[in-house]
């Protein structure tokens, strides 16, 4: 549908499309190197309002989001990293961070609308991805004896909302569903999960994501693919909108609404 | 002040303008999308002919690099990507004859059994402040299958960032550097985990097929994950400087690099 | 290069952002298996729609519809197999609960490059997706990979960007675990799954080898043609068989 909007706003919300496509895949690249002091302290509002959800729950407001999304990831990042130097010593020295692993997660069928006052932008987006790392303290399940690298296969979809905050744009609520996890490249997801389901005292769950940190609105929000259930609407694509408010959101506003003032 | 993401930019642009940016990052985009069906295609002669830059002075320094340095000059390009890349497929399809004699080693049958797909996505793209130049950077979760010689083939997942620079030439947006930076391969169908931890530089299939380029400079080595970051994200810039390009002239080993890979053993 | 103006070319910059939304929508209801609401939401009303892929096409809005309506049958079906198979978790379910369960269709579109014609009526896209797909076979739920492309013409009708002609075609389609170099190894049929076997699709309207599959002896196969800038429909090439 041709917009009602002047031209001026027209071209505003163009731009802001792109904007919003490099925030995310800035996002990306950052996470990549496990970077979340990059994201959060440059790319994200501070506000009371943003939020980060994940299967096992959302976190609220900027403080819980920095404990969980920044500082307990550090630690894990640190706490491998103290391993990893007695089992390989050149890693002493370097950045923990993206010593942990590389968590890649591509960006694609983004579906992205901009409000109509220009303010907020909404987009949801599936993302195949690659979680490997070289280095590691895990060992072979047939020798403990030898150090292996991995890589995960981890589909997801985001929701994600964006708002623009004295000239910047910057993530305000991310919700991600992983969909479906493997590893590279001897599983079968499907068939995997269908013989959990038939005999679940004989089929180990999948590779687990990384931490669970503490949440206000408490997990699941999303499940993992299963052949039991409907694949589920979590994120659904954004509509066409004026103005970021409860029925534009990726995170119902229940506590300070900063961006509803 | 424009909204831009990541950094502050303060630089105000007219409607006029910043629609013609706009515009121009639709087009820079289309350029790296446009290149993975030339590739698909093997269509790679006319890729150097249609995307990449033709200003010979800048021809003589574009670059293509992959993680153990970089082809520098069109001709030089052209001789690995066109040239190598044809012969390399040449002893693929001997392969592929030898176990189907049916199968004749000519031209014509240059890429039986291979199929090459780099798909490229999560674009991240700045465009200089002068429009005359834009960097960008790309994820690409691709593969790799060529004929064994046995009827069979071998199916490699080659994931990696590919990063570019492009110049604005009259007739539209042109690649000048390419990094493609592989993080890992696996043949599909088998555990990746019971590879050899090291990177291998004497049997990785990708430094194989890149043979000695003009710099030789190891710039991503995967035993680090992304610690090295590189190729690394775009920022936001005004102007051209050789300091930010994606060419050999651009890339700074870590400062502080301490250990290499399989250093340090020796303490006890 | 054609010369657009400022404000041609923000309604140039709309259509492919609306043509990118559209294909995403398109690709979530395929995950959601809402095939049902593909047809009346995202094709256009014309009479020359056609949906093709490897092996046919179906031609004209019946065929197409019948395409979809089979896809959310068998649907259907799958969870009725998987209700019977697993009562504890789903046999209080309705129908309405049941349905959907089973299939994950994962299509995603990478690298667009899209054409909006100069008069703006039309345009043309071509997507690479390596997709992964399980919709629960004769051997149960067993996961796949593809590697192909999604070539579309779209068609600007009722103020809306609607599909027109599709092609969604593959060179892999590979059991997840197993390499596409090498002979596959179906998984075992299963007894409760063997229903499936007598479920077909509609017979294509037109029988079309559009692209082989690859093989370790198969040519060089051209991607579908990429888009080139275009004046008007009449300009350019059809995805259309």
């Amino acid at each position: 549908m041709k917009s009602k909007l002047s031209l001026h706003d027209r071209i505003r919300n163009a731009n802001a499309s792109q904007q919003v496509e490099n925030v995310k895949a800035r996002h990306t690249y950052l996470h990549g190197r496990a970077d979340a002091t990059g994201e959060w302290a440059v790319i994200w509002s501070r506000s009371d309002d943003c939020s980060w959800a994940h299967a096992f729950g959302r976190m609220r407001g900027f403080d819980q989001v920095w404990k969980g999304s920044v500082g307990d990831y550090d630690k894990m990042a640190m706490q491998n990293a103290i391993e990893m130097q007695e089992i390989w010593p050149e890693t002493t020295g370097k950045d923990p961070r993206p010593l942990m692993e590389a968590s890649v997660h591509t960006l694609l069928t983004d579906v992205i609308e901009v409000a109509e006052d220009g303010m907020s932008a909404r987009g949801s987006f599936i993302t195949p991805g690659v979680i490997h790392s070289c280095l590691t303290t895990d060992t072979d399940p047939d020798d403990p004896t030898r150090h292996v690298k991995y890589c995960n296969v981890l589909w997801e979809r985001y929701g994600s909302d964006f708002v623009c905050e004295d000239g910047q744009w910057k993530y305000l609520h991310e919700h991600v569903c992983p969909d479906i996890l493997t590893k590279m490249d001897m599983l079968n997801w499907a068939a995997e999960d269908y013989q959990r389901q038939v005999h679940p005292e004989e089929n180990p769950a999948p590779p687990a994501t990384l931490g669970a940190p503490p949440v206000t609105d408490p997990g699941p929000l999303h499940h993992p693919y299963t052949c039991t259930s409907q694949p589920q609407n979590t994120v659904p694509w954004p509509e066409p909108y004026e103005t970021l408010d409860n029925d534009n959101t990726y995170t119902p506003f229940i506590g300070k609404t900063k961006h509803l003032e | 002040m424009q909204c831009k993401g990541g950094e502050i930019v303060s630089k105000e642009y007219t409607d006029e303008e910043l629609m013609g940016r706009v515009n121009d990052m639709e087009e820079i985009k289309k350029v790296a999308y446009k290149r993975v069906y030339y590739i698909a295609n093997e269509d790679r002669e006319k890729e150097l002919e249609d995307l990449w830059v033709s200003d010979p002075a800048l021809q003589k320094n574009a670059s293509y690099g992959k993680n153990t340095g970089y082809y520098v000059g069109m001709d030089s390009i052209r001789k690995y990507y066109v040239d190598h890349h044809k012969e390399v497929r040449m002893e693929d399809l001997k392969r592929a004859a030898q176990a189907d004699p049916s199968i004749a080693v000519t031209e014509d049958n240059l890429y039986v059994g291979t199929i090459v797909n780099r798909p490229v996505s999560t674009g991240l793209v700045e465009i200089a402040g002068d429009g005359k130049t834009a960097k960008a950077l790309f994820y690409s979760i691709g593969q790799e299958t060529v004929p064994n010689g046995d009827g069979t083939a071998k199916a490699l997942w080659e994931p990696g960032k590919v990063a570019y620079d492009f110049v604005r030439e009259a007739d539209g947006w042109k690649i000048w550097h390419v990094v493609e930076a592989n993080d890992l391969y696996c043949e599909a169908g088998t555990d990746y985990s019971k590879q050899e931890v090291y990177h291998n530089y004497e049997t990785n299939p990708v430094d194989i097929e890149f043979g000695e380029p003009d710099v030789k400079e190891i710039t991503h080595n995967t035993d680090f994950n992304w610690w090295d970051n590189y190729p690394f994200p775009p920022k936001p810039y005004e102007t051209w400087s050789d300091e930010i390009s994606y060419g050999p002239e651009g890339y700074v080993r870590p400062a502080e690099y301490g250990l290499d890979s399989k250093e340090g053993r020796n303490w006890k | 290069m054609a010369q657009y103006t400022t404000e041609q070319l923000v309604s140039r910059w709309e259509d492919q952002r609306a043509i990118k939304n559209l294909m995403g929508k398109f690709a979530n209801c395929v995950i959601l298996n809402r095939e049902e609401i593909v047809y009346d939401k995202f094709w256009s009303s014309k009479d020359d729609v056609c949906l093709a892929f490897n092996e046919g096409a179906y031609i004209g809005p019946e065929a197409v519809k019948s395409y979809y309506q089979a896809e959310s049958d068998r649907t259907r079906l799958v969870g009725k197999l998987l209700q019977k198979k697993f009562p504890e978790q789903l046999g209080k379910l309705s129908d309405d609960e049941l349905y959907g369960v089973g299939p994950f269709k994962v299509r995603p579109l990478a690298s667009p490059v899209i054409e909006v014609a100069g008069d703006e009526q039309t345009a043309k896209g071509l997507w690479h997706c390596l997709g992964a797909y399980n919709e629960v076979g004769t051997a149960g739920p067993v996961a796949y990979w593809t590697w192909g492309y999604f070539a579309v013409d779209f068609v600007y009708e009722d103020d809306q960007w609607k599909i027109w002609h599709m092609q969604y075609v593959n060179d892999i389609d590979c059991i997840c675990g197993q390499s596409w170099g090498k002979p596959q190894k179906p998984y075992p049929d299963l007894p409760e799954f063997a229903p499936l076997k007598d479920f077909k699709y509609p017979d294509y309207t037109k029988k079309v080898n559009l692209r082989e599959y690859y093989t370790p002896t198969r040519p060089l196969t051209r991607t579908p043609e990429i888009p080139q800038p275009y004046d008007t429909f009449a300009d350019t090439f059809t995805y259309a068989v």
